[in-house]
């Protein structure tokens, strides 16, 4: 669980240059959510989420982040226990890969726990087959030789390596192909049963909709509120408020309702909306 | 003579162990002024690296690269080249040379050594169309993810190149921004007769393009209009996605309605008006 607490935050404070990007932040992320953050560029959503495993230290009167226990505000963190429950995939991979292989890239977290080296090399075999990649091709080349959509890959493997309890996403799709994506949020799923807490920042509506529980809408570093996707994407004074745009499906459901073709203003997937307009249509199970 | 001409290209990179990982087999098209061309594949497949080969930041192993006739392994014709081809790669850190976000967008202008008035015309017109103004004396490495991507897209705006590369230069955009960024481009292919190649994973956006070509394994898998997407076998078989329209039509169809293959959201609504209207 992961309680935000009047968090504020200011870049580079008493200079010319100083940006605030957090005003007074307050959420509570509970064990089992698959917590949404969305937002439009410069909202503050990674500034937000590098404070969950401290890589953003909190300013002095500026708030609390308290994860599971952890107090972040607290002068001495146990930086090694948080990063073991704290998983984080940055928004660019580049921002963390480091290693001169992609297997001693993924086992440096285990082995940094303390894993025997044997099992590390286990988990990392085992990581770079989950997020899809072909471990003979890919494990003794440079993690920076490697395509975009590769270098996500590995960089989330790295994560999934560590066997977190809460796994903090930032932009995970960006730069996967069209079936890279599903199957990224699909492992997700799966791994939800012994990583049940996950916080995702996406610009992608149509994700946010079909996983999300719940969905933070962040805007010029404020909380404009905490929604389900039904409340927030079946809603247009709150999506004109927040600024939010809809998924596709949604759009494609609102354009067809103006057409005349009933379907249900709501839907948040591609088979919700699948099943809506033969309903509407009236077409009988093929 | 086409603007831009691939001949037969040939890439191999290097491995860690002087291993050779080949991106690009046997790659042939060319591309003329003014088009609109979609470039889609899985990841690894090579566009980044087509991409790269354009400009001559990458030579070919085999077959030539022409830009307007010239060879870009051609060192003579390499600034003219980079002139007319500018490119927004998928990690906007590497593209960031100067440390003030105005400076960085003219960094392009000035190699092209356009009088300073200009410049500044330019600058100020691009940092606006990718609503970046209030940030122009910032520091790039002050600003998020898609504050950087939007500069970044600014500076290969400011050249005014006639032929525009984006690498999923709108991956870490929000929605709004990405269609503002889409619509600039756009208005540069239709006013300025600009050439655009777009590399993106949303099928939806490729579908809106005049161009698709279809990048497998480093080999071009199709070539072609809007007609490739009555062919799903082109796509399914270099590991993509139909675009939602085309999926959801395609089962709509299998359940005994007749909403045909639309490219957009209007004509897919229109289409499914249309086939309700039939039934009562
Ligand atoms: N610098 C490099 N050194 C060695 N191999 C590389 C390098 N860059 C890319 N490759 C390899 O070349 C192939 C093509 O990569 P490229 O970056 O062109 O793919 P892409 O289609 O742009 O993929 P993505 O959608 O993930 O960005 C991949 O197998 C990749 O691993
Ligand atoms: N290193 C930094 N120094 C100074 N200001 C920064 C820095 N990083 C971000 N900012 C500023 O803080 C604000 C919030 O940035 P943040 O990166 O958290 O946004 P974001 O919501 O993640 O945006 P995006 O969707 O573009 O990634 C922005 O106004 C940005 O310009
Ligand atoms: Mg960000
Ligand atoms: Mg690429």
């Amino acid at each position: 669980m992961i309680e935000v607490k009047n968090l504020s935050f200011v870049y580079s404070p008493k200079t010319p240059f100083t940006t605030q990007a957090l005003f007074d932040i307050n959420l509570s992320i509970e064990t089992g959510d698959f917590f949404g953050i969305i937002g439009s560029t410069g909202a503050g959503k990674s500034t937000l989420v590098s404070h969950f495993n401290a890589l953003t230290k909190i300013q002095k009167n500026s708030g609390a982040v308290i994860v599971d226990e952890i107090d972040l505000s607290a002068k001495k963190i146990d930086l090694k226990k948080l990063r073991a429950k704290v998983g984080m995939v940055f928004q660019y991979p580049e921002h963390q890969l480091f290693a001169d292989t992609v297997l001693k890239d993924i086992m440096f977290g285990p082995k940094n726990l303390g894993i025997n080296n044997a099992e590390a090399e286990q988990r990392a075999r085992d990581a770079i087959a989950l997020v899809g990649l072909d471990c003979a091709e890919i494990a003794e080349r440079s993690p920076f030789e490697l395509s975009g959509g590769q270098k996500r890959r590995v960089a989330l493997a790295g994560v999934i390596a560590m066997h977190p309890e809460i796994l903090v996403l930032d932009e995970p799709t960006a730069g996967l192909d069209p079936k890279g994506k599903r199957e990224i949020m699909d492992l997700i799923l799966r791994i939800k049963a012994d990583c049940p807490t996950v916080v995702m920042i996406s610009h992608n509506m149509d994700e946010i909709a079909e996983y999300c529980n719940k969905i933070a809408v962040l805007r010029r570093g404020r909380v404009m509120g905490v929604f389900s996707p039904r409340e927030l994407f079946g809603s247009e004074e709150l999506l004109e408020s927040c600024g939010v745009e809809l998924p596709l499906v949604t759009e494609l459901a609102v354009k067809l309702n103006g057409l005349g073709v009933a379907v249900d203003k709501s839907v948040l997937t591609e088979n919700e909306l699948f099943e809506e307009i033969k309903k509407a249509v009236g077409v009988k199970n093929a | 003579m086409s603007f831009l001409e691939f001949k037969n290209v040939e890439y191999s990179y290097v491995g860690g162990d002087d291993e050779l990982i080949q991106a690009l087999k046997s790659v042939s098209f060319s591309i003329e002024r003014g088009e609109f061309v979609a470039l889609v594949g899985c990841n690894g497949s090579g566009k980044s690296t087509l991409a790269r080969l354009c400009n001559g930041l990458l030579a070919p192993d085999g077959g030539e690269v022409l830009v307007d006739g010239q060879s870009t392994t051609d060192k003579r014709a390499l600034f003219d080249i980079r002139k007319k081809i500018g490119i927004v790669f998928q990690n906007p850190d590497n593209q960031m040379v100067t440390t003030i976000v105005e400076d960085d967008v003219a960094f392009g202008p000035e190699n092209l050594g356009l009088p300073p008035e200009e410049i500044r015309e330019r600058v100020d017109w691009a940092l606006a169309s990718v609503g970046m103004s209030e940030h122009a004396k910032s520091g790039p490495f002050r600003l998020s993810g898609g504050q950087k991507q939007r500069v970044a897209i600014a500076g290969v705006l400011a050249i005014k190149p006639e032929l525009m590369i984006l690498d999923e230069a709108t991956g870490m955009l929000d929605p709004n921004g990405r269609r503002e960024v889409l619509e600039v481009v756009k208005k540069l292919n239709r006013d300025e007769n600009m050439a655009v190649i777009m590399i993106t994973h949303f099928m939806e956006e490729a579908a809106a393009a005049d161009r698709i070509i279809v990048l497998n394994k480093g080999s071009i898998a199709a070539d072609g209009g809007k007609e490739l997407f009555n062919t799903p076998e082109v796509f399914e078989g270099a590991g993509l996605d139909l675009p939602l329209y085309v999926r959801l039509a395609r089962r709509l169809n299998d359940a005994g309605m007749d909403v045909g293959c639309p490219l957009t959201a209007d004509e897919f609504a229109a289409a499914v008006a249309k086939a309700q209207g039939g039934k009562k």
